[in-house]
């Protein structure tokens, strides 16, 4: 008898963890995703940093590895809280030489291309985001790595300048 | 008829007020609510439509996001189609395939974020294409398209992409609907919400407009209604004033003729008396001169009535005199201390013959010395000597005639002498007692029964007796007899003098303090009243001070505490004072 009400309890926990875990899923997935992307190699540059002569290729553990620091803020897309784990925007340009005045042109995955000058990019905070909630951002939700901007910034409701799939920083 | 009536005056200032005060009526009220209530309800409905409606900008910006999405949705879509055209090639791997199906479906997803939902009308058609691509692309092995494979893929491929293709079109096409539908009921709502403000702008105007005009209208005839009023006050009040002075004139020339009445009668008086006194003079010594040698039996009547007519003429005259000369008297003229027994005594002596003629007792003891008055002795001398004449000569033969007199003392008050003189003649008629001080007033009995008389000595008594700061009054039976009572002020002794002239001062001083002063320290005064009552003990004087006092916090903004305190202050004073009588009277 006793065996009978472990084995339930064991049942109801375990019945109630896998719905939590759907509920999770069905508010993290995307209702028009795709099958799994393949996953990149491990050499995979995902990031292309360039400035005149200087060109910085990262991969994703290279990006990891640099000074990171969490955010949340209110994501303006699917319009919820959301943290973030970023690198500034600030740093990456100073790493190869960006001057506040030169134009700098950000590119997606998809060719989204925005372009404006390196000091409005950092008076707005910008950050680039690497991972969200402590997981790597999926591709069909704006991943692997994106452009953001804290809810204090004045590009936190101007939508051009947050650049999903974020493939390459360059200067014009 | 009275030019003044107080009572109307103060029924037309009232006529007046409501001619000119402003009023609403009910109806101009009525309009003034449905003006607020419409007020109100175009605030409401202002509110509420602007939280429903939206502005230009707000629609633009509704249209330029779904728009943006629609553009970038199309553009992943081909972008997708691309890259899969590009595998099929052999010229890009899957993995690059699949980053743009994975960038659509961020898409696809982030469009119905933004609120638009059109994710919910999705084409399924586009939907399940796209899961085919999944499908197909789930079969083909990772990385480069191998060509052996290719035309199997592209066979495979090619419906699955021409329905993605027209398929998106369709999605295109439902997204637009959508943003439209949405952006034309976004401008209906605000349409309907501006045209019911309009609306019910035009109606706050119309009622306003009609308010206006009809206040306006009231207004004016209400002014014009008060002006009439002013006008008519204004033309009572030069009316009144007209009178006024016309009376005024009259008085002027009322009392300018008394007093040539009174020169004229007193010029006349004297002119008469003086060949009147050398008339019965020589009368007098005709008649002497007949008893004393041959009596003419027809001429000693004649001479009789000559002599009595004369002497009635005389005593005519000589009240004329008298009157007319208190007349132009003022109190306090030759006043001396009078001693009121010794002064009725010397009448009763110079009436002697006459009482004692008709065989009339006269009952009077007073001591001397007790009923003193300040006052004019020969005035006084006539008061009593025209009442205990009247008294003899309507007192039958036989008759009696009381005089007393009493010292009357009240507390706080000046004491008075009172006098009776009481008869038992004739008496009154009562319906004459009213007239009896009139001059030449003669009772209708005494007229009747031809007792001679002037008319005139009642009326000198009680103008003396006034002089005199006393009063008179009668009280009679007709067959039974008259009673004359006489009050006058007892002269007062030199410090009682003096008290009473401070008592005065002191009364007149404090009122007129206190009424004219701010009441703002109203303590300090009644202090220093309250001292002064304290010190001469003006018990009663102390009393009206405290009673005018107490109007005057009712009226004024008198804190009642200030009062009380002041009341306090004087009541112990008084009270003090009233002790220290009593303790004295012990």
């Amino acid at each position: 008898m006793r065996q009978i009400k472990i084995s339930a309890l064991i049942l109801v926990v375990a019945l109630s963890m896998t719905n939590s875990s759907t509920t999770f899923a069905a508010t993290t997935a995307n209702p028009y995703g795709a099958a799994p992307v393949d996953p990149p190699t491990a050499n995979e540059i995902i990031l292309t940093l360039s400035h005149k002569s200087v060109v910085k290729k990262y991969r994703f553990d290279d990006l990891a590895k640099l000074k990171s620091s969490t955010i949340t803020i209110h994501e303006p897309f699917v319009k919820k809280n959301q943290t973030f784990t970023v690198v500034s925007l600030k740093k990456l340009f100073a790493s190869v030489g960006i001057d506040g005045s030169e134009i700098v042109q950000t590119k997606a995955l998809n060719d989204y291309i925005y372009s404006n000058s390196a000091k409005s990019f950092l008076a707005a905070d910008g950050y680039l985001a690497i991972k969200r909630n402590g997981q790597a951002i999926p591709y069909d939700q704006g991943g692997p790595i994106r452009i953001i901007f804290p809810n204090t910034s004045k590009w936190s409701t101007f939508l051009d300048p947050w650049n999903w799939s974020l493939m390459s920083i360059s200067v014009k | 008829m009275p030019f003044w009536n107080q009572e109307q005056e103060f029924d037309r200032d009232i006529d007046i007020v409501q001619e000119t005060r402003f009023r609403l009526s009910w109806g101009q009220k009525l309009l003034g609510a449905l003006m607020l209530i419409s007020l109100i309800a175009f605030g409401i409905t202002t509110f509420v439509t602007s939280r429903q409606s939206i502005s230009q900008a707000q629609i633009l910006s509704k249209v330029e996001a779904p728009a943006s999405s629609i553009i970038f949705t199309q553009r992943e879509t081909l972008v997708y189609v691309a890259r899969f055209s590009e595998w099929l090639a052999g010229s890009v791997d899957r993995r690059t395939v699949q980053i743009a199906r994975a960038l659509l479906a961020q898409r696809l997803n982030v469009i119905d974020a933004d609120g638009t939902q059109v994710g919910s009308r999705l084409n399924p058609l586009f939907l399940a294409s796209l899961r085919d691509s999944d499908q197909l692309l789930a079969t083909a092995p990772s990385g480069i398209l191998s060509d052996n494979l290719r035309s199997q893929f592209l066979t495979r491929s090619k419906p699955i992409i021409d329905s993605i293709l027209l398929n998106s079109r369709a999605l295109i096409e439902s997204y637009q609907h959508a943003v439209d539908t949405q952006v034309r009921q976004q401008v209906v709502v605000r349409e309907r919400g501006a045209r019911i403000n309009l609306g019910l702008l035009i109606w706050l105007i119309a009622i306003n407009l009609i308010l206006f005009f009809w206040v306006g209208y009231t207004t004016r005839n209400q002014y014009r209604r008060g002006r009439r009023a002013i006008r008519e006050e204004n033309r009572v009040l030069l009316q009144t004033r007209e009178e006024l002075i016309l009376t005024q004139e009259s008085l002027t020339h009322v009392q300018s003729l008394n007093q040539a009445k009174n020169e004229f009668i007193s010029t006349v008086n004297h002119e008469l008396r003086t060949p009147l006194t050398s008339i019965i003079g020589y009368i007098g010594l005709i008649r002497r001169k007949l008893e004393k040698e041959s009596p003419i039996q027809e001429v000693e009547p004649l001479i009789n009535t000559l002599h009595r007519n004369a002497l009635g003429l005389l005593d005519l005259v000589e009240g004329m005199l008298s009157i007319s000369h208190l007349d132009a008297t003022d109190t306090g003229v030759n006043f001396a201390k009078i001693d009121l027994a010794l002064n009725i005594e010397n009448v009763l002596f110079v009436l002697e013959p006459s009482f004692l003629e008709r065989n009339i007792s006269i009952d009077f003891a007073a001591s001397k010395d007790q009923f003193i008055i300040d006052g004019n002795y020969g005035q006084i001398s006539q008061v009593f000597m025209n009442l205990i004449s009247n008294a003899i000569k309507f007192s039958p033969p036989g008759g009696s005639i009381s005089i007393t007199l009493v010292r009357q003392v009240f507390e706080s008050q000046i004491p008075f002498i009172e006098l009776h003189i009481s008869d038992q003649g004739i008496g009154i008629p009562s319906h004459d007692l009213p007239q009896l001080f009139t001059r030449f007033f003669r009772a209708s009995n005494v007229v009747r029964e031809q007792i001679p008389g002037t008319g005139l000595g009642l009326a000198i008594v009680q103008k003396i007796v006034l002089l005199h700061g006393g009063d008179i009054s009668v009280t009679s039976e007709l067959g039974h007899g008259t009673d004359f009572e006489i009050r006058l002020p007892e002269a007062l002794s030199a410090t009682d003098a003096l008290i009473a002239s401070r008592r005065d001062s002191v009364l007149q001083r404090s009122t007129s303090r206190v009424e004219g002063s701010s009441l703002s320290d109203i303590t300090a005064i009644a202090h220093e009243i309250g001292g002064a009552i304290g010190f001469y003990t003006f018990i009663d004087e102390g009393r009206r001070i405290l009673e005018i006092s107490r109007d005057l916090a009712k009226k004024s903004v008198l804190a009642d505490s200030d009062f009380h305190q002041a009341k306090n202050e004087v009541l112990s004073l008084l009270q003090s004072a009233q002790n220290r009588i009593e303790n004295e009277d012990k």
